[in-house]
Formats: C-alpha cells, sequence, structure tokens
C-alpha cells in the first residue's frame, strides 16, 4: 500500500491530519482547475476550499478502487460549473460591467533571463485564459481535464458523467473556439509540434 | 481543403513519426485553421498550473473549523426547535383536558360519552353532505373533467417526484 492510500484510508476514518496531507498534495491541481474554470484567484480560492470541504464530507463515499486525484478534481470541476451556471443566472452581472477585470496584473519579472520574453509568455497565459472564459462551462472543464491533467477521453466522460463521444465532440468543438479566440488576439508566431507533457500533476 | 488525418494528429496523444510530422509541418504552412489549432494545442499545454496563495492548509482548517461550529449550532438549533415543538404539542393535547380533570369519574363518563354522540352524529352529518354534493358534482361536471383534473394531479405528483429525485442525483453524481 502507498503512501497515499494509507492517508486516504485514514482520512477515511476521520483523520484530520491524513486528509490534512491529501490537501497539502492536491491543493495546487485543485486550485488551478478551479483558477482556470473561473478565472478570477478570489473565487478560485473559495471554490478549491468548497471542493475539499465535499471530499472532506463525503469521504466514506469514495471508491479506493479510482484514482483519488480522479475523484477529488471531478467534486471541484462539478463544483465550478454549478458555479459559472449560477453566476449565468444572476441577473445584474458584475463581469460585464468591468471590461479591464480587477484581476492582478502579471508584470514581466525584471530578474528573468530575458524579460522581454517573458513577457510574451505572460501575455500569452492571459490570452489562454481569455480564451477558456469564452467556452461554455462544460466544455471548459473537458479542456482544462485534457491539457493540464492529461485525463484521457474515458477519464473525462467518467469525470463529468457524459459519454464518451459527447466529450470528443465537446473537445473538438472547445478547441476550435480556442484556436479562434487565439487567433483572433494575436495573429502571428510560428509554432511547431511539442511532444506532450501534463503540468498540473 | 482536407484537414485529415491533420486535425486527428494534433488533438492525439500518439507521437508522430518523422514523415507524419514533415506532412503535418508542411500541411501547417498551407492551412490557417490546422495552423491556429496547433497553435492553441501549443498554448494550452505551456500554460502551467497556479499555485494557491501560501497558508492554504491553514485557511481551509479555519474553514473547516467554521463549518463544523455552524453544524454544531444548527444541530443545536434542531434539538431546541424540536423540544419546543414536542412541549407545544403535548401542552396543546393536554389543555383541552385540564378542566375536565375536577370532575367525577361518572360526570366524567357521562360526558366523554355525550361527546362520542355528538362527534357520531356530525360524522354522520358530513358524510350526507358529502354524498349530495358528489351527487350534483357528477351531473354537473362531464366526465372528461373529471379525467382532466384526475390526469393533472397525478402528472403534478410526477412532476415533484420527478424534481425530487433529478436533485438527490445531481448531489449524489458531483461528490460520487
Amino acid at each position: 500500500m502507498n503512501e497515499e492510500m494509507t492517508w486516504i484510508l485514514q482520512a477515511r476514518q476521520g483523520n484530520d491530519e491524513a486528509f490534512t496531507r491529501l490537501l497539502e498534495q492536491y491543493q495546487t491541481p485543485v486550485y488551478n482547475l478551479c483558477y482556470r474554470m473561473l478565472g478570477e484567484p478570489e473565487q478560485a480560492e473559495d471554490a478549491a476550499q468548497e471542493s475539499f470541504l465535499r471530499a472532506y464530507q463525503n469521504m466514506t463515499r469514495y471508491d479506493p478502487q479510482r484514482p483519488f486525484a480522479t475523484w477529488l478534481l471531478s467534486i471541484s470541476a462539478h463544483h465550478c460549473i454549478d458555479r459559472l451556471r449560477r453566476r449565468r443566472f444572476t441577473l445584474f452581472s458584475l463581469d460585464a460591467e468591468r471590461e479591464d477585470d480587477d484581476r492582478p496584473i502579471e508584470l514581466p519579472d525584471v530578474h528573468a533571463l530575458d524579460p522581454e520574453r517573458e513577457a510574451v509568455r505572460r501575455d500569452e497565459q492571459r490570452e489562454v485564459q481569455s480564451a477558456l472564459h469564452g467556452l461554455e462551462a462544460t466544455d471548459r472543464a473537458a479542456i482544462i481535464l485534457r491539457y493540464w491533467y492529461d485525463f484521457s477521453e474515458v477519464e473525462i466522460a467518467e469525470s463529468l458523467h457524459l459519454t464518451v463521444s459527447a466529450v470528443k465532440s465537446r473537445l473538438h468543438r472547445a478547441r476550435k473556439a480556442v484556436a479562434r479566440l487565439l487567433l483572433a488576439n494575436s495573429p502571428e508566431t510560428i509554432v511547431e509540434r511539442m511532444p506532450y507533457g501534463s503540468p498540473a500533476l | 481543403m482536407v484537414h485529415q488525418p491533420f486535425e486527428e494528429w494534433l488533438a492525439g496523444d500518439e507521437l508522430l513519426t518523422p514523415q507524419q510530422e514533415r506532412d503535418l509541418q508542411t500541411h501547417l504552412r498551407s492551412c490557417p485553421s490546422c495552423f491556429a489549432l496547433s497553435r492553441a494545442n501549443l498554448s494550452l499545454r505551456a500554460a502551467p498550473a497556479l499555485k494557491p496563495a501560501p497558508g492554504f492548509a491553514t485557511r481551509f482548517q479555519t474553514r473547516l473549523a467554521a463549518e463544523r461550529a455552524l453544524q454544531r449550532k444548527r444541530a443545536a438549533f434542531g434539538s431546541v426547535l424540536l423540544l419546543g415543538a414536542g412541549v407545544f404539542i403535548v401542552l396543546a393535547l393536554l389543555l383541552p383536558i385540564l378542566p375536565y380533570l375536577r370532575l367525577e369519574p361518572l360526570q366524567l363518563f357521562w360526558l366523554w360519552l355525550g361527546n362520542l354522540m355528538y362527534f357520531a352524529l356530525a360524522l354522520r352529518t358530513v358524510s350526507a353532505l358529502g354524498a349530495a354534493l358528489l351527487n350534483v358534482l357528477g351531473q354537473a361536471v362531464p366526465l372528461y373533467a373529471w379525467w382532466l383534473g384526475l390526469a393533472s394531479f397525478s402528472l403534478a405528483a410526477y412532476v415533484w417526484k420527478f424534481s425530487l429525485r433529478h436533485t438527490h442525483k445531481q448531489y449524489a453524481r458531483s461528490v460520487a
């Protein structure tokens, strides 16, 4: 039995320290998922905390046959989708009122080897986040699980309670939308296909 | 322009052979749509995982403690409410009986017998009235209206049951 499974089993029996270990291990993946879904640090923090709270309260329902990360991220994704849907039904959208939102502006790191390149990288990250923001909630979750967490189509289908063909079609549609949005923001840049890697897990 | 198999290669995880890689690069130079898709792929892959602000675990512990305190408060409030309701029901049941406790057993027996007779008479009157009303309504309201009313009632009950089940399922799925 590996260390993580020991923590999980202890946490299922109500051991807070074991759950804290799990939290420390998964705080970045969960926070990142929430941030990519919601686009605002405060909301991401709140959603990540709520995801862990739900996981804590439902530890006994976790099936140890499934990977813990899949279960946890699934809770988080569902919570964020619910939040986005609720936000859509809000009568007065604060998002609509502020064109330049109050997200912290990431200034180029002056100590970086190439500040100009660093600034371009940050711009590109902002564009990616903005492109994600243009996607429908479930499409956004599918794209995030695919690109940041390397989930297979089957895993995404299980996590979001969709069929595999629905996931394929959602990913296809979302990729095209992201491509279109990124192209609209900055049409230049030559790219080369890179070997894939998962930055989040 | 034909986008397959290039779109599939861009979407997939498989490593391409050198020949496929060359074919893809040639296609990307002439196809803006696949080029944009390739760029999107690359940008998404290159995006880093963002970390929460330091002290996330401590903030969670604080939140968990607050949640527990809230649950304790809710449980205490629920208990008080339940106790209050219980006391109210017991008092409501006892109060009408209290004056009779001073009566002699025989007086009490005749009083209760009188009440019982009165209740039986009232029941008989109500049932006679109900039968008369049904008789009148049966003739006044057409058969299809009865069917329609019953069907609407069944539909409303079904919708209610379905919405309850749906809400429960949605929550269960979100933590499954």
